[in-house]
């Protein structure tokens, strides 16, 4: 059966995959749980979502990020980065996948976020010692305009 | 909107508590001077898709990046307040007050090392009548606008951090205003018009907050507080110390200073007038006066660090009077008389938020924070407090001034149609995944904000508007409030020494030394293609401006261009004193034709016929997948198992394989599912002995549909792993 193709993606879209097919032994790791990153900064994140069983075995890390569109779709290939209120270096973290857990000490921050065509979103949100922080950064675009 | 060189109104200076009282008496008059229709609420904005639903008393709804504190001042001289706003990362959005609309933004380098929340201070310094702007950018740079369009007129390096507002005040008298600003390394800076450095001075800690300027008699003075508790008051005019002040009751007992120092003058005092408040993180209220540091009265407050102060007539007595939050939650009126408390006004304190976003019930927890407004609310003649709280659910307050009761409030519950919790709701633990293809959202936290209102009439229809920040979306929102002032009583608003002050277009005046430029480029001759640089520098400029589409630039830089044929380039810089001219010219030769290129290699000649070719791909079998997971099924391991076995006979064969998605996910989300999809197909081959370096994955994500139903049976078809036989 020949399928029915519609218009290619968008080139950034087709980009970051072929990034992601470098990348993808460490990205998609077959019967366990994504892998523990960290930055320059040794802050550890996990960032995950892309199938549901990337969604298991997380680790509980304070911070954990959703990136979606208006109408709740996930999103993929997100660069964040994460100020702290008060001073210091941000973790500026891309995360592949719609779910970006990120181990941050207590304190108060704001994260910015982009797509691959550069759209922000931009939160403050406060981590507090024995919470986990949840964090929806929704994207008020349609599907195709990002 | 012009001020006439008389009017008094035209030196007052924009946030820092830095300016004289009696500064500001046309501000009322011009406020009341506009009218007009209300213009339809301000359409998308940034990248969102901006519309008033859910707010149903918004006039409109701009979104930005986190805006601290705003400012304001008459941009477009249509005689309405625009709103300038600095976000912390050192982006500057100007928006039209009538209507919302960003008229122009400003991105100083995209800093994003640290985050600052300050207000930027509106001066004209460019002496072309329309306010400029003066705000921070992370690492210790201060920079300047041209309020007519957002270019950068010039910057400042401190030497540290700058994590407060810069304050403007005309310290020589002759039209155009000076700078404060001070910096982590303990240094207070007063800067000119053109951002060059006049003096310094290097306290023995950190300065807190923004230095009070202005006039004490007929001597300008910069006065700041320190972090060891001391109160420094200095000439302004070379940075000489004239006194100092301790608000420690002993050497022994440090109390540092937690709020900007506001210099005023008593209406009751005939003799030594002036005074200056200060507040300290022991919670201390003094009262110094301004001419020879000596103490006036100090007031010891139960609530903590005390926040920055408004003055103003509380009571209509004719006195004056301070408001203040502090940090346990309270908001104190206090007469500048005698310290003497008139009201406190405590708030709720913090519960458990958690539990109780859990059940779905509106947040408790409200804490102070930012500076309060003094607007004449009621119309009684009094002043009335206004001040923003922090939480979960973010509230703006009205309380009376002369007593504190509660006005009215702004909240969630009023601003929106939807309280923010019916669409932020906790699902039981283990739940909050997907459903479907819904995300649920789950609760969310409190944010860090320290925000502070910003009152005026930004639409001209002689009522206040309320500008404050929302946190759910970042921008702002401007809200009618309910009640007419009556115009007398802006100018008692207008002479409240807190953020909602506006700062006049300021003309020059007297003489000015000519200004001079000189421009330069690095090479005058280049290449079709190359580029060149061009560097500038200038004196006694305010503002400089580059032909070639360039516009305003600033006193001194430099600019990289890529001219296609000979071009001249010529700046003007203009000052207060006249302006002059200087050009440089680059010559362009055309480009040497490109070398021919390389043909192409001949390709390959195929190792199969089209036949076999055609046989072998209908012998292997595509592999499907659940929704939204990428792992083999049993099914699909035995399906990749024949294809294997297909395989064996071919092992030079390069195979792609086809990764597909259903039409649920974002593009890009499928994107990236179907490279996990293809991978896992990958691996398997792999494992099971397939050359990996003939297989290639080939992500199609939800652009390759196998079956158009918009069904589970249909979508089932399109989640698949497809084999093609490669080159």
């Amino acid at each position: 059966m020949a399928p029915e193709r519609r218009d290619h993606p968008p080139r950034n879209v087709v980009l970051a995959a072929i990034l992601c097919l470098v990348l993808s032994p460490l990205l998609f790791p077959q019967g366990k749980g994504p892998e523990i990153r960290k930055t320059d900064d040794g802050i550890s994140y996990v960032s995950a979502g892309v199938g549901k069983e990337s969604r298991e075995n997380l680790p509980p890390f304070p911070l954990k990020m959703v990136f979606s569109t208006k109408t709740s779709r996930y999103l993929a290939n997100i660069e964040t980065e994460i100020v702290p209120a008060r001073g210091g270096k941000p973790a500026r973290i891309q995360s592949i996948g719609p779910w970006l857990l990120v181990d941050l000490p207590p304190g108060k921050y704001t994260v910015k976020a982009r797509t691959p065509k550069g759209q922000e979103v931009v939160k403050s949100f406060e981590i507090v010692k024995g919470r986990t922080t949840k964090l929806n950064l929704v994207w008020n675009l349609s599907d195709e305009d990002i | 909107m012009k001020i006439s060189k008389s009017d008094p109104g035209k030196l007052a200076a924009r946030r820092g508590h830095a300016w004289l009282v009696t500064g500001l008496f046309g501000f009322g008059t011009l406020l009341f001077l506009a009218g007009g229709p209300l213009l339809p609420p301000a359409q998308a904005q940034w990248n969102y898709d901006v519309t008033l639903t859910g707010y149903p008393q918004a006039r409109w709804k701009a979104l930005t990046n986190y805006i601290d504190k705003p400012a304001m001042a008459d941009i477009n001289q249509d005689g309405r307040p625009e709103i300038i706003g600095a976000g912390v990362f050192g982006d500057v959005y100007c928006l039209d007050g009538r209507t919302g609309q960003i008229l122009w933004t400003y991105d100083e380098e995209r800093s994003l090392e640290l985050a600052v929340y300050v207000s930027p201070a509106v001066a004209d310094l460019n002496c072309d009548n329309v306010a400029d702007v003066v705000s921070i950018a992370p690492q210790g740079k201060v920079f300047a606008l041209d309020g007519t369009n957002g270019k950068k007129l010039w910057s400042f390096q401190a030497e540290g951090m700058v994590v407060y507002s810069p304050g403007a005040f005309d310290i020589d008298r002759n039209g155009t205003v000076e700078i404060s600003v001070v910096d982590t390394k303990g240094n207070l800076y007063v800067l000119s018009s053109s951002g060059k450095q006049l003096w310094k001075v290097t306290g023995q800690s950190p300065f807190f907050g923004v230095p009070a300027m202005g006039l004490v008699g007929d001597k300008a003075v910069v006065i700041a507080g320190d972090r060891s508790g001391s109160l420094r008051c200095y000439d302004a005019t070379n940075g000489n110390p004239l006194w100092s002040y301790s608000v420690s009751s002993s050497p022994s007992s440090s109390s540092p200073i937690s709020t900007s120092p506001v210099l005023f003058k008593d209406p009751q005092s005939n003799a030594m007038p002036w005074r200056v408040l200060v507040g300290s993180e022991k919670g201390e209220v003094h009262l110094v006066n301004a001419q020879d540091g000596q103490m006036i009265w100090s007031r010891a407050m139960t609530g903590g660090i005390v926040g920055d102060f408004a003055v103003g007539d509380l009571r209509g007595s004719g006195a004056l009077d301070a408001a203040f939050s502090t940090s346990h939650s309270e908001v104190i009126a206090v007469s500048l008389s005698d310290g003497k408390t008139i009201w406190t006004k405590k708030f709720k304190v913090p519960l458990q938020e958690s539990s109780e976003v859990k059940r779905g019930k509106r947040i408790t927890r409200e804490t102070l924070s930012g500076q309060p407004v003094l607007v004449d609310v009621d119309g009684d003649s009094k002043l009335d407090v206004i001040l923003e709280t922090r939480g979960l659910n973010s509230y703006v307050y009205c309380l009376g001034g002369s007593d504190g009761r509660i006005i009215w409030n702004y909240g969630t519950k009023n601003l929106r149609s939807n309280p923010r919790l019916t669409e932020s709701v906790t699902i039981a633990p283990g739940q909050d995944e997907l459903a479907g293809d819904q995300v649920i959202y789950s609760d969310t936290v409190p944010v860090y904000s320290n925000p502070t209102p910003l009152v005026g009439d930004f639409d001209g229809d002689g009522k206040a508007d309320l500008i404050v920040n929302d946190r759910d979306e970042v921008g702002l929102i401007n809200v009618p409030l309910p009640s007419a002032l009556v115009p007398g009583s802006w100018a008692k608003f207008a002479s409240s020494p807190c953020n909602n002050m506006i700062l006049f277009s300021v003309p020059c005046v007297g003489a000015a030394p000519a200004p001079g430029i000189r421009l330069s480029a690095d090479r005058n001759e280049i290449v079709e293609g190359q580029s060149v640089k061009i560097c500038w520098t200038s004196t006694n400029a305010a503002g400089v401006e580059m032909d070639q589409g360039v516009g305003a630039v600033g006193v001194e830089d430099c600019l990289t261009v890529t001219p296609p044929q000979t071009t001249t380039w010529t700046a003007v810089a203009r000052g207060c004193g006249g302006e002059a001219k200087d050009s440089a010219s680059i010559t362009v030769s055309v480009k040497p034709p490109a070398p021919p290129p390389i043909p192409p290699p001949p390709p390959s000649p195929p190792s199969m016929t089209d036949a076999d070719r055609e046989a072998l791909t209908r012998s292997l079998n595509d592999v499907f997948f659940e929704y939204d997971y990428y792992r083999l099924t049993p099914d699909a391991q035995k399906t990749l198992d024949q294809n294997v076995k297909q395989l064996a006979s071919y092992s030079s064969l390069r195979l792609g394989l086809e990764a597909t998605c259903d039409e649920r996910g974002s593009q890009i989300y499928n994107q990236f599912l179907a490279v996990a999809r293809g991978e896992s197909v990958r691996e398997y081959l792999v494992a099971h002995g397939v050359d990996v370096s003939k297989l290639e994955v080939r992500p199609q994500g939800e652009t390759v549909k196998w079956d158009s139903r918009r069904d589970e049976e249909g979508w089932a078809k399109n989640r698949r792993v497809h084999f093609v036989i490669l080159p």
